[in-house]
């Protein structure tokens, strides 16, 4: 599945958004079954990639997502609509799977990531999107996705969440700022670190510097 | 408050924002610029910084290849049963909270009346108990002659023996008869069931009436009056009319 990101997003707004998520959120306070299944059904994938990226490992992924959920269900009443549900549901995700990685680094400072691991198992790493890809090209992809998840997990948690927040995910600065609780400034200087420190991993890998060198 | 100003320099090509400007201020600017969430002035001064730094210039070219790479990542599915848990975990919590809800809501209704019930409680068991203890030791009395005696009882009044009366009765307990009038004596019965001392309450009480009293109550045995199930001494009024046949 391709997904566009789309980088001049602004904050959303609209009013029949906002009524709408304002019924959805009363129909989560009401403990409504359906409610709970919509809500699973809606962000179950993107928190789970997003915590995937995060931990490298799919069944930390998995079941730090459940804990996201638990988090959301228990503390849904004290939800006063002041960012965007999506939003809310991210910062607590953002907050368990740093909370995640923080105890996991104490637990195992020497971890290592499984280049085979994919989220659900069946041993197919990240995938880059390329139909009909040729041998040479399936191998570079190969390559390419074994370096982006080495690459990652290099990173400090702060400069890994906003990648996957920025870059991955496609949130807007705005939300990210709700998400992670930082300013706008803080967003764009951390990024920008972010990616430099990730270009310098990856730098083998990306075609400008390929052609330039 | 101090407000520390920053005083933006005029934009000149080539000049401060040329190939000799400090490209590490600029290039943290190449990142939000990407995403064009710079400023428009920090747009203008990048975008003229761009065309004379071929440095900046493949800096911003490697962000992009960066940026084009990541969002090419394809999300990955959560294992399958991974929504079924949660779906079970969230059924289990919610049920568990309609649960605590409920609970919550009955002590706040039971809580202040629970005092006022327990005391309403114990007072009718403490009504009911005497009233029946009262009502058992009544049935017996009334049921002297019954054989049977009712355990609960509280208290059971002392009672003549079935011997004593049978003999009484017969011609050898009154074989001569003490006294023509009626009399009536006030015994007081041990533990045991034996007198231990007598009074006469009305009647004659001639030196004959006496010696009979002695003779018949020597001779007499009592069933002992019983509280919560242990003989105590008690006291039994006799009244004696001597019947001719």
């Amino acid at each position: 599945m391709r997904r566009e990101i789309d980088y001049f997003e602004l904050e959303r707004g609209g009013a029949a958004v906002d009524a709408q998520e304002g019924l959805f959120v009363l129909r989560l306070k009401a403990n409504e079954d359906a409610a709970y299944d919509e809500l699973v059904r809606t962000y179950n994938t993107s928190i789970y990639h997003v915590a995937f990226r995060m931990l490298g490992d799919s069944s930390e992924a998995s079941d730090v997502v459940q804990e996201i959920f638990l988090k959301v269900f228990r503390n849904i009443n004290g939800f006063r609509g002041e960012s965007s549900l999506k939003t809310w549901i991210f910062r607590i995700a953002l907050s368990e799977i740093l909370n995640r990685l923080r105890w996991w680094k104490r637990r195992y400072r020497f971890s290592t990531v499984s280049l085979d691991d994919t989220g659900n198992g069946n041993g197919n790493g990240i995938h880059i999107s390329d139909s009909n890809p040729s041998p040479q090209q399936a191998l570079e992809s190969k390559e390419e996705e074994m370096a982006i998840q080495q690459a990652l997990s290099r990173l400090s948690g702060d400069h890994r969440s906003i990648l996957v927040l920025r870059d991955i995910e496609g949130f807007s600065y705005g939300e990210i700022a709700e998400i992670l609780g930082i300013s706008i400034g803080t967003v764009k200087s951390r990024l920008a670190r972010a990616r430099s420190d990730l270009k310098k991993s990856l730098i083998r890998h990306l075609p400008v510097q390929r052609f330039k060198q | 408050m101090k407000v520390k100003s920053k005083i933006t320099p005029p934009l000149r090509n080539g000049s401060i924002f040329g190939a000799g400007a400090d490209c590490d201020d600029l290039q943290e600017l190449i990142s939000p610029f990407i995403d064009s969430m710079t400023t428009p002035e920090e747009t203008q001064r990048v975008d003229v910084h761009l065309r004379v730094c071929d440095a900046c210039q493949r800096h911003m070219q490697s962000l992009i290849s960066l940026r084009n790479m990541l969002a090419r990542i394809e999300p990955a599915r959560p294992p399958e049963d991974m929504v079924l848990e949660t779906r079970v975990k969230l059924s289990h919590a919610r049920s568990r909270n309609c649960f605590d809800w409920l609970e919550t809501q009955l002590n706040n209704v039971l809580k202040p009346l629970a005092m006022p019930a327990l005391f309403g409680v114990s007072t009718t068991m403490l009504f009911f108990g005497i009233l029946f203890g009262s009502l058992v030791s009544n049935t017996t009395v009334m049921a002297r002659n019954l054989q049977e005696k009712p355990a609960s009882a509280i208290y059971q009044h002392v009672r003549a023996s079935d011997a004593t009366m049978a003999w009484l009765a017969s011609d050898s307990g009154l074989k001569e008869p003490a006294s023509k009038d009626p009399f009536m004596v006030q015994v007081d019965v041990s533990t045991y069931g034996r007198v231990i001392d007598y009074d006469i309450i009305s009647g004659p009480k001639s030196p004959a009436v006496e010696r009979w009293l002695k003779q018949i109550l020597s001779f007499a045995e009592f069933t002992p009056a019983t509280s919560f199930g242990k003989p105590v001494t008690s006291r039994i009024i006799l009244s004696v009319v001597a019947v001719r046949g």
